[in-house]
């Protein structure tokens, strides 16, 4: 298997951000039917480490293209932007206020009364972001504006990470 | 009776003897073995053993071992074409069962 | 009927008998061994009747004991009569709290019992149940075993892995893979009833708990999420019970051998008890009564406990409980009635278990090994787990680098770069950990190694790719390399609480000559088995895909075999034997990698097809 052929490629895939999932997750199936250490397991030793090998490019690629952060980071990525490029993409002031003001929200949650509704709204509140910015990275991405769709990937980024924050806190109310 | 060869076997077997460049002939016999008891053997033959029949009217001399003949009396080798792919098929008529891999059988 | 080609004189290899391999259910109570025959799945007997192995090893000065004989020497010598030792694979002394035997005191690496046969690490003791089995197999099936599937907690981490892997090294088994216990569990339901969508299986064991969301999609059974906690089973249950004897008889101290035997009476009370609602139990040498009413009560927080990591295993799978379609139960634990009824709530439906939840997991994992040792080439079934616990190095700071998150799908390949901190740097500690914590402190330790040989640089310019391999069996392998000048550079690992190469080893050889045999001429036998199993493997490969070699490599490949052919059967140095079985190996390495290339292309061919069929090539 040529390990440097883009993801795509593995795939028979156009390259290109809007993609159908139902079609990747066949062809995913279908090779891992076939290329599994498990269907290679009476083999000899050289053809299973290699089923071991090229299975994990596959689960690699197929996890890779089956998410839209990480697609669009893929993407940047072949069209020469390296993460650090991405990460350094300047976004907009009122953008990073708003981030600000929902980590403080999130703060102040485990002071309220009522901490799960804290949680829901929040909750509501990165998943619209998270739909509106998704929104933009798709526009971008179509007209291959590397520029813009590294500010929304930076976005999403953000948006990301206070979601896990969110869930962790989540998890710590539930087990108090 | 004994064995035979089919045209088509005939001519592979002629094929496959000259671009190997050497060997007297081919060996065809039976192994023990397999989920239902017997597998056939197909090789070239360099070397004559002292027991060896060798039946020469086929077109190319084909050899067995005694204790093979008793199961392949009678049998026909052929070579067919499935699909993408060819080979060599026995038809033996001393054959009761055969297992679902094809390659063994018993008596 | 396949069709033949002609051979080279002396290489026809008998054709593959159908193999014997058996699926093993390694629990903390209990073990068993299942295999399938004629196309069925069957428990084995027990030599001591039914179907069950306690996993119990009695290690006295007079001699080794398994199972119920084992058991049957609790009474007399509860510190060499050694049970739930699965619960201390791959642990260290300061991870057991308290386990009731005496350990010995040696600092470091994994817990060992001090026994009237010495030290003995958990490690061992599961090797004498694995080895129990085996032979169990053997005598039932009347033909050696080509390998086994042995089954672990999905929650077992990268330490317990390998434990149960070097057991059976040390008990002279072959593993086809370590399969997690609640995908055994899926395999086994779900080929029964053809069940397709998203199936949850709550598996309460002896002495490990685990949670695992899987889709099931026309023979793909894709593990989305699996959680739970390997310190949470049966015996916790049965510790609640024991706790709340000492305070209710107002015992101050209750000594190491007393509790063992009470932790057997607190099990008696608590299987009794899923059938009645009071039963009366001897404990401490006093008679208690206990109400069903009141052991839900102690036991309340454990099973709460097994619900919140439900709840984050569903969360980490994307689903909610309400698109569950089927909730399945497995472990004798999950017998107890407060268990069943906490379970069917959290998923709002009746849980199944209509497979016996004790056996379930064996069957499952006699499934699979069925189809991983070659008797059935062309089953259409897939079954793509992930890894656990997320893995990652230690950092500047004691802080942990994530490499690999929990819950992707295994096998997986991670590479990261780090770089060096000093002018002249030429060499770099590099500590493997896995766990889902940010400290390093707070993470299990797997391993530490130094890589050494980078070549001097100033700070920062040093470029060292670490990469991560895991394995289908969730085992971890970890290579580094320099990037500017291309140097491997030399690794020893050194586990954290495992067993070391040369231990594994020396264990081995102890282990054959105290049984009177001959390791050598086992170690040739196996190299013979081998050998003949690549032959094979080979002629099989030249049967399907000759085209893909020229002439000129197909009869280089053919001397090379026949070459290996003669060797196997006159050559009486076991070393030898596998020096020339790896040459051969790597002389076919482009052969190998030609043919997994093909079935690339073909597999994808297949796929274009159908999506031809349904109109959606091209659109998407």
């Amino acid at each position: 298997m040529d390990f440097s052929q883009s993801y795509f490629e593995l795939f028979e895939l156009p390259q290109r951000f809007e993609l159908d999932t139902d079609v990747l997750a066949r062809r995913y199936r279908e090779l891992q039917m076939h290329l599994h250490p498990d269907k290679h397991a009476a083999a000899g030793p050289q053809e299973q480490r290699l089923a071991v090998q090229y299975s994990a490019f596959v689960n690699g690629a197929f996890h890779t293209l089956k998410q839209p952060l990480p697609r669009a980071l893929y993407l940047l990525n072949l069209a020469g932007w390296d993460k650090e490029r991405v990460a350094a993409q300047p976004v907009a002031g009122d953008f990073l206020l708003q981030q600000m003001e929902l980590r403080e929200a999130l703060e102040r949650i485990h002071g309220l009364v009522n901490p799960e509704a804290g949680l829901e709204h929040l909750q509501d509140e990165l998943a619209a972001g998270w739909s509106e910015h998704s929104g933009e990275l798709s526009a971008a991405m179509a007209d291959e504006d590397w520029n813009e769709a590294a500010a929304a990937v930076v976005k999403m980024q953000y948006l990301d990470k206070l979601r896990s924050e969110v869930t962790a806190l989540e998890n710590s109310l539930l087990d108090s | 009776m004994g064995i035979s060869l089919t045209q088509a076997a005939a001519d592979h077997v002629r094929r496959h003897l000259q671009q190997r460049g050497q060997g007297l002939g081919i060996r065809v016999g039976v192994r023990t073995s397999g989920c239902s008891g017997m597998a056939y053997v197909l090789e070239f033959v360099d070397e004559l053993q002292p027991e060896d029949q060798i039946f020469d009217d086929c077109g190319v001399p084909v050899v067995v071992d005694p204790k093979s003949m008793a199961y392949l009396e009678g049998t026909e080798l052929d070579f067919v074409k499935e699909g993408l792919n060819e080979g060599f098929q026995f038809n033996n008529p001393n054959v009761a069962a055969e297992c679902g891999c094809g390659e063994s059988f018993t008596v | 009927m396949a069709l033949l080609k002609i051979l080279e004189p002396g290489q026809t290899i008998a054709p593959q008998q159908r193999r014997i391999a058996l699926g093993i259910d390694l629990g903390t109570t209990n073990s068993l061994a299942a295999t399938v025959r004629d196309g069925r799945a069957e428990v084995l007997q027990a030599p001591e009747g039914g179907v069950l192995l306690p996993s119990a090893v009695y290690y006295g000065a007079d001699g080794l004991l398994t199972g119920r004989q084992a058991l049957a020497r609790l009474g007399d010598s509860p510190q060499n009569t050694l049970q739930s030792f699965k619960r201390m694979m791959g642990r260290g002394r300061e991870d057991v709290a308290h386990s009731g035997y005496r350990l010995a005191k040696s600092e470091g690496g994994m817990l060992r019992f001090d026994t009237a046969a010495g030290e003995i690490s958990p490690v061992q003791a599961s090797a004498e149940i694995l080895k129990a089995l085996a032979a169990q197999g053997v005598e039932t099936l009347g033909a050696e075993l080509d390998g086994v599937v042995i089954t672990v907690p999905a929650y077992f981490d990268d330490a317990q892995r390998q434990a149960t892997k070097d057991a059976a090294t040390l008990a002279g088994l072959k593993v086809l893979r370590l399969l997690n216990e609640p995908t055994a569990a899926a395999v086994a339901y779900g080929l029964d009833s053809g069940q397709e969508g998203v199936v949850a299986v709550y598996d309460l064991g002896g002495g490990t708990f685990d949670i695992s969301i899987l889709r099931l999609h026309r023979g793909v059974f894709e593990v989305m999420a699996s959680g739970g906690d390997s310190a949470l089973g049966g015996d916790d249950l049965d510790r609640a019970i024991v706790d709340w004897s000492v305070s209710e008889l107002g015992l101050d101290e209750v000594s190491d051998t007393q509790y063992l035997l009470a932790l057997a009476a607190a099990r008696r009370v608590k299987e009794s008890l899923s059938e009645q609602h009071q039963a009366g139990l001897e404990i401490f040498g006093q008679a208690l009564s206990l109400s069903r009413e009141q052991l839900e009560k102690l036991i309340q927080p454990l099973v709460k406990r097994s619900l919140r990591s439900c709840r984050r295993a569903l969360r980490d799978a994307g689903v909610s409980s309400a698109q569950v379609e089927q909730v399945v139960l497995v472990g004798g634990s999950t017998r107890v009635p407060l268990v069943r009824a906490a379970v069917a709530e959290f998923f709002g439906r009746e849980p199944l278990f209509s497979i016996d939840p004790d056996t379930v997991v064996a069957v499952g994992a006699a499934i699979q090994a069925d189809v991983l040792v070659g008797n059935k080439p062309d089953q259409e079934l897939l079954l793509l787990d992930v890894i656990p616990l997320s893995l990652g190095l230690e950092t500047m700071g004691g802080l942990v680098e994530r490499i690999i998150s929990r819950n992707t799908t295994i096998p997986v390949a991670k590479s990261q770069e780090f770089t060096t901190y000093q002018d002249g740097q030429t060499a770099m500690a590099i500590h493997v950990l896995q766990g889902e914590r940010e400290l390093s402190a707070d993470c299990r330790s797997l391993a530490r190694f130094e890589l050494r040989g980078i070549p001097p640089m100033v700070a920062g310019a040093a470029r060292i790719q670490v990469t991560f391999q895991v394995d289908a069996d969730g085992l971890l392998g970890v290579t580094a390399r320099e990037q500017a000048t291309g140097v491997q550079s030399s690794i020893t690992i050194k586990p954290s609480y495992g067993l070391a190469e040369d231990e594994i080893a020396s264990m081995l050889k102890a282990s054959w000559e105290h049984a009177g045999k001959d390791l050598q001429a086992r170690q040739l036998a196996e190299q013979r088995v081998s050998g003949q199993q690549l032959l094979q493997s080979l002629q099989n490969a030249i049967g399907a895909d000759a085209g893909l070699l020229n002439a000129d490599e197909l009869q280089k490949l053919q001397a090379a075999m026949a070459e290996l052919g003669n060797l196997l059967n006159v050559c009486e140095d076991s070393a030898a034997l596998k020096g020339a079985i790896e040459a051969l190996g790597r002389h076919s390495e482009a052969f190998a990698a030609r043919r997994m290339d093909a079935t690339i292309s073909r597999a994808l061919t297949g796929v274009s097809i159908d999506e031809l069929d349904a109109g959606k090539v091209g659109e998407s």
